[in-house]
């Protein structure tokens, strides 16, 4: 099992390292970061030099691409506040040790990965922490690190209600279908899974932006939810129901707008995977003890027919991280995505770099996530 | 499209008819009937033939000039007018004829998505049934090659490039800056999905009776591959495809509504649905609705025309009745 | 004479498909008495598991059907019970087997889970009785390390001991039937046996009549009391095991023994098939539906439906308009002169 989870990091590895070689390469096939930096006059003097001495900008494409690699893994600051951090460390060693020693073979990722999360939260509240992702070339001042890391807690947000919206809906919506085969019900909900499939997610964001959020103002003057932003002004003002509804009034309509496409899919894949185990043979088996059909369907085919979306939903993250770029841009997110898209369009070499290769680490762990959850979800699977 | 009536009932029918000859269905008439019963599938191919039709004969048909401003009889622009006899979708913010827009910008879409379509097809096929066909070495490699591209994640790689396109000074500008070039991004960044459908085909179909005996009866590689195993694996591949090119035509549309896809003033309905947006506010609706409507339908069509061939070529379908 | 077990009546089950309707069942009558073991034997796709299911009432509409006919299960009818009293007889009174133990167990769940499951829900005992019993049931069926079995997965098990499970699991709440469709057709051959043992002599010992379908005549022999031959839905050929291997009556029948390798046999004689191949139950050929194979077919097997009637010894039954004039046994003795 060490070898299988050495050989998921080494696979992800690969994949983030691929993924920023083809990005930086790309990014310089449209000219050197330094024919941009001559063309921006907000830069102060001297600036340029020392990026280019810092970054290689000056040298082949293979070195500069190494000090990139090299400077992104490399902390700035990496120092625990208190003793807090090494508590945690020691926690989390002998937990694991004790896992390794007591849990089923099974289930040992699983803790394991659970204790390394709650232990990471935990001990990062209480560090500095920074990595060396350079200067934005853009303003050539600020940190990179700070424009990037502080954002992806509000793409977490609208990318984790948006999943949850769509496994909320998507999987009762596809099993409640499957048990009413060819039904009415069940031939308008394929019909509006494909429709919805179907819309791009910017169609769905505008229309919803538009006509639910500004349109609807305007015809009955009732604010229902807000066109753009995370928070109100007075957020911080608020009490802490009033901050619960004002997140909401912000987060529902992009979230929902990423939502569609994935809630569409799962209802259609959740579906035909119930219909598959409805006509297995071991639900024959469930029938033909004389159980009652409400328990076969919830003890013996759910259980088995909630496996196979784990897979969906790790092939599904991409898709929603694309989701949350596109409606960041919409409804004004301030998010990874917005940023990755600004920075886009002034070419700002590190900082479209850093979000990329956070946008493939973010994608490389859930990917992790979901295959351990199928293992515990799934007796029959092995690591090895 | 559903029967409900009991066995017993249907037998009555039948029991008026028996004596009759039935002749042998062939695998093609069974597609064929399958197909033709799925009724959505028949309206989106329609749908389908229609757009293509109208978009490759567009320059024939009397529209307007999708680039330039419309105006009145003073000379004046005609800006965002609403939908009117002879005008028939209104104009856009700079007074060109959305109808027009709209149908040139379906241009860019299914070329977007032949192209892709295409391009996927033979590469995903080509990976698939090599990396198939020759277990060992090739095979490892070209699935570790394929496991790469897969996890690129599409939509943020895409945007780069998209971005990046027309600043390329060595490519030429067709590439560049029109639709062919997004096409071999797309078709680049996903060809991974059928190779692994194809591959897999491979692997359980190279060790069937038939493809056996095609063996010892002295049939080379490329014959086995083509006359054995491909049609056999056809379902998949024509599935992927079609869903591919569904996708492909969605993440055009959103680079060119992001900004980073063909380069205005070319129309493309992603471009539309972006500018339609920034003016729906103020209560000019038709820019998004009949861009955003062409596209969706489009792409519905696309799918439910996938999902007719799925079930047509399903051979589990025989037993299963709907 | 006491009355039946199971008593079916002229049981038709149909499905419909989009090639047409398949008559998989078509007006089949037999009865069952307690602590018989008789043999359902007949080539794939001749109705043998659609009458099983059948009488599990496991057939589900839209797509099949049962139209007509009685299932007469002690004294009453059970296509006429309720859902609710149906669940009290799947599993309790019958209880099933069936050919594929490699699927016919839920992968997600324990062996002991799976169980344990069956004996709470037919029988008034606690969760440790429960356990109780479902490790005697283990043990019952030959497993080594019952309580270990227990607690692991039916994917760590191999075929033969998941039917011995699925066995287990069948006569744990000692039902008066127990009907085994195919229950060592998926298994190697020395493992067919042993199984084949263990099960009828668990079943005698808890007085529970055995309905074995199989496409194999000779475990039919060996296991049998009464056999009845099906064909095309229909059943062709009924008597005792000794009646029908002796003496058949029907062509299909004496196809069958044909193609059977007899190890008892000194003299090794020719192997005879059927030819040609299983009818197609959408459209049926008119008369006689072993017609179109038949060595021995004349006009009148392509006019009327042969029904079954007696033929041969006592007891026994046939479904052949020549039943009476043809010699079967005789034939099998000159070719085995001949060869
Ligand atoms: N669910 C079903 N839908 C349609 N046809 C079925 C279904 N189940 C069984 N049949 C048909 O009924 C016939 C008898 O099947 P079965 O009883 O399984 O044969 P066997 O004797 O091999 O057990 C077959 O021709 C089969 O195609
Ligand atoms: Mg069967």
């Amino acid at each position: 099992m060490f070898a299988y989870i050495i050989r998921r990091l080494v696979y992800g590895a690969v994949t983030l390292i691929a993924l920023s070689f083809i990005v930086f390469m790309m990014l310089q096939a449209a000219g050197s970061p330094l024919d941009r930096l001559y063309l921006n006059n907000l830069l102060e003097d001297g600036f340029i030099e020392e990026v280019t001495r810092l970054w290689g900008l000056d040298q082949p494409l293979l070195v500069q691409y190494w000090k990139w690699l090299t400077n992104y893994v490399q902390p700035l600051d990496f120092s625990p506040q208190n003793i807090i951090p090494w508590i945690v460390l020691g926690i989390v060693a002998v937990a694991i040790a004790a896992i390794w020693r007591f849990a089923e073979p099974r289930f040992r990722p699983a803790w394991i990965l659970g204790v390394v999360f709650v232990g990471a939260m935990v001990a990062l509240r209480n560090m500095n922490i920074e990595f060396d992702w350079g200067i934005s070339f853009n303003s050539g001042s600020t940190l990179v690190w700070d424009e990037v890391f502080s954002r992806a807690g509000a793409t977490f947000r609208l990318g984790f209600t948006a999943l949850g919206i769509a496994l909320i809906v998507g999987i009762p919506l596809g099993i409640y279908q499957a048990l009413r085969q060819y039904s009415f019900f069940d031939q308008l909900g394929t019909f509006s899974a494909f429709v919805a499939f179907s819309t791009p997610i910017f169609v769905i964001g505008v229309a919803l932006q538009t006509y639910v959020a500004f349109r609807f103002e305007e015809w009955t003057g009732v604010k229902l939810f807000f066109v753009a932003g995370m928070t109100g002004d007075n957020y911080a003002q608020l009490s802490f129901i009033d901050q619960m509804g004002d997140i909401f009034r912000h987060l529902t309509l992009p979230a929902i707008s990423i939502a569609l496409i994935s809630l569409a899919g799962y209802s259609r894949f959740q579906r035909a995977s119930m219909l598959e185990v409805m006509r297995s043979d071991y639900l024959r088996t469930a029938k033909a003890k004389g159980l009652s059909r409400r328990t076969i369907i919830v003890k013996h085919a759910l259980r088995n027919a909630l496996i196979p979306i784990v897979t969906l939903v790790s092939i599904d993250i991409a898709f929603i991280i694309g989701g949350a770029i596109i409606t960041e841009s919409i409804f004004g997110w301030p998010g990874l995505g917005r940023k990755y898209i600004e920075a886009l369009g002034v070419v700002d070499f590190p900082v479209i770099m850093a979000i990329v290769l956070v946008i493939g680490i973010g994608i490389v762990i859930m990917n992790i996530v979901a295959d351990i959850l199928y293992g515990v979800l799934d007796p029959r699977v092995r690591y090895d | 499209m559903t029967d409900t009536r009991g066995a017993g009932e249907r037998l009555e029918e039948l029991d008026a008819v028996e004596g009759l000859a039935v002749e042998p269905i062939t695998q093609w008439d069974l597609f064929w009937t399958r197909l033709r019963r799925h009724r959505l599938a028949m309206v989106a191919a329609g749908v389908l033939t229609f757009m293509v039709l109208l978009v490759v004969l567009a320059p024939l048909l009397p529209f307007e000039d999708p680039t330039q401003r419309l105006l009145d009889d003073t000379g004046r622009t005609l800006r965002n007018i609403g939908p009117r006899g002879g005008i028939l979708f209104g104009t856009d913010e700079l007074g060109r004829d959305v109808l027009s827009r709209v149908v040139y910008g379906g241009r860019a879409s299914l070329i977007v998505g032949g192209v892709t379509g295409a391009l996927v097809c033979t590469m995903g096929t080509l990976v698939g049934s090599i990396a198939g066909y020759y277990p060992g070495p090739v095979d490892q490699s070209l699935m570790r090659f394929t496991d790469l591209v897969l996890g690129l994640p599409l939509l943020p790689v895409a945007i780069v490039v998209g971005r990046i396109l027309p600043d390329v000074e060595w490519l030429p500008s067709w590439v560049g800056d029109g639709p062919i070039g997004i096409a071999l991004l797309l078709g680049f960044l996903s060809w991974g999905g059928l190779a692994r459908i194809v591959r897999a085909e491979f692997l359980s179909l190279r060790e069937k009776e038939f493809v056996e005996a095609a063996r010892a009866a002295g049939a080379n590689d490329r014959r086995i591959v083509f006359r054995h195993i491909l049609p056999n694996a056809i379902s998949p591949i024509i599935v992927q495809t079609t869903l591919i090119v569904g996708i492909a035509i969605i993440v055009e549309a959103a680079l060119s509504f992001l900004g980073f896809g063909i380069p205005p003033p070319t129309p493309t309905w992603g471009g539309i649905v972006s500018e339609g947006g920034r003016i729906a506010v103020r209560g000019f609706w038709w820019q998004l609705v009949f861009g955003g409507t062409a596209l969706v339908v489009t792409v519905l069509s696309i799918n439910f025309l996938g999902d007719g061939l799925r079930d047509a070529l399903d051979p589990t379908q025989t037993i299963e009745r709907k | 004479m006491a009355e039946p077990l199971l008593e079916v009546n002229d049981l038709r089950t149909y499905f419909s498909t989009e090639e047409g309707i398949v008559r998989a069942v078509d007006g089949i009558s037999f009865t069952l008495d307690r602590q018989e073991r008789l043999g359902i034997v007949g080539e794939s796709g001749s109705g043998k598991s659609v009458t099983a299911m059948s009488i599990m009432r496991l057939i589900e509409p839209p797509a099949g059907e049962v139209v007509t006919g009685t299932i007469t299960f002690k004294g009453r009818n059970l296509l006429e019970y309720d859902e609710a009293d149906m669940q009290d007889i799947r599993g309790g009174q019958i209880a099933m087997i069936f050919q594929d133990p490699m699927t016919a167990l839920n992968p997600v769940y324990t062996i002991g889970d799976q169980l344990m499951e069956t004996i709470m829900l037919h029988q008034k005992v606690s969760r440790k009785e429960a356990y109780d019993i479902a490790l005697t049931a283990i043990e019952d069926v030959q497993i080594p390390g019952a309580k270990s079995r227990m607690e692991t997965y039916p994917h760590e098990l191999s075929g033969g001991m998941r039917q011995r499970i699925m066995i287990a699991m069948g006569l744990s709440c000692n039902p008066d039937l127990l009907i085994a469709d195919e229950p060592t057709t998926a298994l190697d051959v020395t493992t067919q046996a042993q199984i084949m043992d263990l099960m009828l002599h668990l079943a005698d010992e808890r007085g529970t009549a055995v309905m074995l379908i199989t496409h194999d005549l000779g475990v039919v022999a060996g296991f049998c009391d009464n056999v009845q031959v099906m064909y095309g839905g229909g059943i062709v050929e009924k008597g005792t095991v000794g009646q029908l291997f002796a003496n058949p009556q029907h062509p299909y029948t004496w196809g069958l023994l044909g193609s059977l390798a007899r190890m008892d046999e000194e003299e090794q004689h020719r192997l005879r098939s059927v030819r040609g191949a299983p009818p197609s139950l959408i459209n049926l050929p008119s008369g006689c539906r072993f017609r179109p194979r038949c060595d021995f077919a004349v006009d009148v097997c392509a006019q009327a439906f042969p029904l079954l009637r007696d033929s041969g010894e006592p007891g026994q039954e046939s479904a052949c308009h020549r039943a009476n004039e043809l010699d079967l046994k005789s034939i099998v003795q000159e070719e085995e002169v001949t060869a």
